[in-house]
Order: C-alpha cells, then structure tokens, then sequence
C-alpha cells in the first residue's frame, strides 16, 4: 500500500480539494477527509453503503456545508452563499430537483437560462445520443430516463468538473453501458475530472484511473488501477511450517501443508516463499471486486482497533492456521 | 432569485388558473344564493366576504402546493446548481405567497368592484374584509414557512435556530391574538388598521426569519 492519501500533493491548479473536511451525524462522522483531484484523473469512490461517499460528494457540491474544513474547485471555494464555483461542476446525484410535472426538455430549458455557458446543441446532442424522451414528464421517466437527464443537465455547461454519486445504480446492462460510453467520452479528452462514487466495481475497470476506498467516513487507501491489480494477488503455494509470517499478507488459509493466501504485497510475498523454500507456488490475478472487499475488509476492522490503515502498510501480517 | 420566482410561478399556473376557476364557480353561486334570498338575507357585506374568502384563499392553497412540491421534489438541488444562493432562493420562497396573495386580492378587487358597479356604490366594509381575509392567509402562509425552516433548523441540528424559528412562531400566535381582541373591544375607526397591520407585521417577520432560517441551512438536500 504505498500510494496512500495523498494530501499532501498540492499542485497550483487542482480540479479539486478537500482539506479536513468533516461532517458529522448522530452515529456517524464522515472525514476529517483530505483529497486532492488533478485535471484528467478519474477517481472512484469505492465504499459501502454509508461509508460517506454521497456525503463527501454533497459537501464537495455545496449542497451540504461540513462541521469542519472544506473543499475548492479549480482554486475557488466551496460555499453555498458564493457560487462561482458551480460554474466548473456537474453534478449527478441520487435526486436532482427536477420540477416533475415538466417534461425533461423544459428542465433542460430552465438549466439553459440558468447555467452560463450552457449549450443548447451540446444538450441536444446529448439527448440524442441517449435517445431521452424529452417530451416526457419527468414523473413519467424510467429510472433509467432519469438518470440519462441528470446526465445531460450535467454535461451541457461543459464542466471541468463531474461529481457523480452512483450514476449507475440501478440501471439495466443496456442503459448503463450508454451512461458509461457518454462518460468514458466526456472524460476522454484528460480535461476533466471526475469524482465518481460507486460500488458497482465493474464500472471501475472502464472509467477510473484511480481508486479510493472509503470507510466509516475514513479513506482507508488511494491507489492506480493498474498498481493495485499489479499488486494483489491470490497465492497457493505447499510449505510445511504450521507458523509463517509472509509480508503483506492479508488473508491465509491452511489445510495440513497446503496454503492459500491473499496479498497486497505480490512481489515481496513471492521473493518471501522463494527465500522460505515453499513449493508449487502460483499466484494467480485477483478482480477488483475481490481486491475491494479485502481492502475494506482489512479498513473496517482497522478502523475498529483505531489504527490507521497507512501505518499498516508495510506491516508483516502474522498469520496462524 | 427572479428565475426561481418565475419558474416557480410557471409551474403553479395550471394549478392557479384551476383554482381561480373553482373559485369564480364559488363566486357565481354565492352571488346566486344571495340574489335569490334578497333583501331579507344576510348583508351584502356578509356574501361579499365569503367570495373574497374563496377568491383569496384559492391561489393560496396553490402556494401550500407549491410548497409542498418544492420541498418533496428537493427542488434546492435544482436550484443550487446554478448561480443562485441560499437566500435568493429564500427571498424567492417568501415572495411566491406574497404575489399569490396579491393575485387573490386582485380577483377580489375586481369582484367587489364590479358589485358596487352594479349596485351604484362602494362597500367600504367588503373591502376592508377582503383585505383583512387577504392579511390572514398571508400571515398563515407566511408562519407555514417558518414552521417548516424551524423544522428543518432542528433536523440539522442547528439547536439556536431552530429555538429561535418556533419561539418567534409561539410569540406571534399571543401578538395577533392581542391585536385582533383589541380591535374587537375597542370598535373604531383604527379597529381595521390595526388588524391589517397585525397580519402584515407577523407576516413580514416570519419572513424574514425564514429567509434567515433558510440562508443558515447546512443541507439542502431535502
């Protein structure tokens, strides 16, 4: 786990920051978080329910205002009272507040008026490119239909800036694989970032580049895509010690001299069982699915022992039978 | 803030436009029971009162819809994607009632208007009735809204607002009581602008407070 939360990488024009940013309810407190977003990076916000992932991205919107810290976007702070920053923000959350009785074209109409360098065209692509029913009433779209306006209403003002709170949720393979397309378009160019909460892992492959795990309010660990499945593997390997200590062993299971292991650490676990002497070793690629529940599997009972997970990164797991 | 009062206002007009078509229904017929029990029924004051009644009451009840709409559709949301604040959408919400009020007084007017046109005189009684049924609905409205502000303080844990919002709202109920007792046992000429200006000052300063209410909000998420 090297590549850690990064808070303190300050580049002069970051997409976005957040800095101790805290919000707290009863039996539960998101933060104190620190995270710093470049132009072109898509980060996703992997957690379980409750973790605190919408909380962050309504903090980061200005549609919550934290306990404590903040967040900017492209330098300008993020206050409710100073909107100047929405200008770089899109926004695709789990309700957009849109007047349900209009159809979806009026909504967009209002936006039009609404939002500064709104484009009529672009919107208008973008429907199209969707097939959105825009002569329908809100009220009257399918979840999916929903989700495709919320998406337009987003992108139409060419943010520099998306924040999408589980844009996929719920959607049919057909619809997501279009919401997924116009993203992986949008984002193709490197000018954008994108802060995308999900918890559907297969999304991830396709659009992140960066993974953050998010826990009981706590970023547990922030790592590329590519290192992490570089990284991680699931090992079987024969050795007869019943005790071994193997670096940056996560999970290990034994039956008699046989073992199976997970690990965050592949390549130190491997030269570890070469110098150990262990035999028919074979380590095979773990999926993000799989990678994702061990690592918040291994924070949340962190988090419980009041550890913080960095500490633990190159920390020799102790393993028995 | 004019873009939200207006959108706001677009998409009530179907429902106003029913509603004072409900309520000139209301209007005709009222007219119609008077006209028939003549002279020995009630004063004309009594049925102009009932039709101002209806025509004010009708675009208010549209307000409570809108309100209610604003709130469960989580209408900030939309709002707050824009360049729109906090308190412009508050002064947007505080104003709807106020010209709803004002399109009701209007239709009123016109209704008592067009009586004392037909009778060759003008009712000073009906409106000063008119006005006053006009003042209450607002000041309602008005103390509908701060409930709601005063709620939502005391949902987000913001214990000194929310003290603040229902403890302005438990003063008014005794305040307009006050007024309206006293203009009652002391009949006379400032028995009517006393009872106008109870309403309008409660009004106002639920507003207020509801624009300071909303502005101090930390979620708009509901």
């Amino acid at each position: 786990m090297s590549d850690l939360v990064r808070s303190d990488r300050r580049p002069q024009t970051a997409a976005a920051r957040v800095s101790g940013l805290t919000k707290r309810f009863p039996g539960f407190q998101l933060g104190p978080l620190d995270l710093v977003l470049e132009p072109g990076t898509v980060l996703a916000l992997v957690g379980p329910n409750g973790a605190g992932k919408t909380t962050t991205l309504n903090c980061m919107a200005g549609l919550m205002v934290p306990d404590a810290g903040g967040s900017e976007v492209f330098g300008a702070p993020v206050d409710p009272a100073r909107p100047a920053y929405r200008r770089d923000v899109g926004y695709v959350g789990e309700e957009s507040g849109f007047f349900q009785r209009w159809s979806a074209g009026r909504n967009l109409a209002y936006l039009a008026d609404l939002l500064p360098g709104w484009s009529r065209d672009r919107a208008q692509r973008l429907a199209d490119r969707l097939a959105l029913p825009l002569g329908k009433p809100v009220k009257d779209l399918s979840r999916g239909n929903r989700t495709k306006l919320e998406l337009v209403a987003a992108l139409a003002h060419a943010p520099r800036l998306l924040l999408l709170d589980e844009p996929t949720a719920g959607l049919d393979p057909v619809v997501r694989s279009e919401v997924l397309d116009v993203l992986w378009e949008t984002t193709e160019d490197g000018d954008h970032a994108v802060l995308y909460s999900t918890h559907v892992l297969s999304d991830v492959s396709r659009l992140a580049d960066e993974l953050a795990f998010l826990s009981d309010g706590r970023l547990l660990l922030r790592s590329g895509r590519e290192e992490l499945g570089e990284r991680w593997r699931r090992v079987s390997f024969r050795l007869p010690q019943e005790e071994v200590e193997l670096h940056g062993v996560v999970d290990h299971r034994r039956v008699r001299a046989e073992h199976q292991v997970i690990t965050r650490d592949a390549a130190a676990t491997l030269e570890q069982l070469g110098e150990l002497g262990a035999e028919a070793v074979e380590a095979s690629r773990m999926s993000m699915d799989e990678i994702a529940v061990q690592i918040l599997k291994q924070g949340h009972g962190v988090s419980n022992a009041k550890h913080d997970v960095r500490k633990e990164a190159h920390h020799v797991a102790h393993v028995t039978s | 803030m004019w873009r939200t009062l207006r959108a706001e206002l677009s998409y009530s007009r179907p429902w106003l436009l029913g509603g004072l078509g409900v309520a000139l229904g209301v209007v005709l017929l009222v007219s119609a029971i008077f006209v028939a029990i003549g002279d020995d029924g009630p004063p004309r004051e009594a049925a102009a009162g009932i039709r101002a009644m209806f025509l004010i009451m009708a675009p208010l009840i549209v307000g409570f819809m809108v309100q209610t709409y604003r709130s469960e559709e989580r209408r900030a949301r939309l709002f707050l994607a824009g360049p729109i604040t906090p308190r412009q959408i508050a002064v947007a919400m505080v104003l709807l009632p106020v010209v709803l009020a004002a399109v009701g007084l209007l239709a009123a007017g016109l209704d008592i208007a067009l009586e004392s046109l037909l009778r060759g005189q003008l009712s000073l009684e009906s409106l000063q009735l008119a006005g006053y049924v006009g003042g209450l609905m607002l000041m309602m409205a008005m103390m509908g809204l701060l409930a709601q502000e005063a709620t939502a303080a005391h949902r987000q844990r913001r214990r000194r607002a929310a003290v603040a919002g229902w403890g302005s709202f438990v003063l008014a109920v005794p305040l307009l009581a006050a007024v309206a007792a006293a203009a009652f046992v002391f009949q006379g000429p400032f028995s009517w602008p006393s009872l106008h200006l109870g309403n309008l000052v409660v009004a106002a300063a639920a507003g207020a407070a509801t624009v300071a209410l909303y502005t101090g909000r930390t979620d708009f998420t509901r």
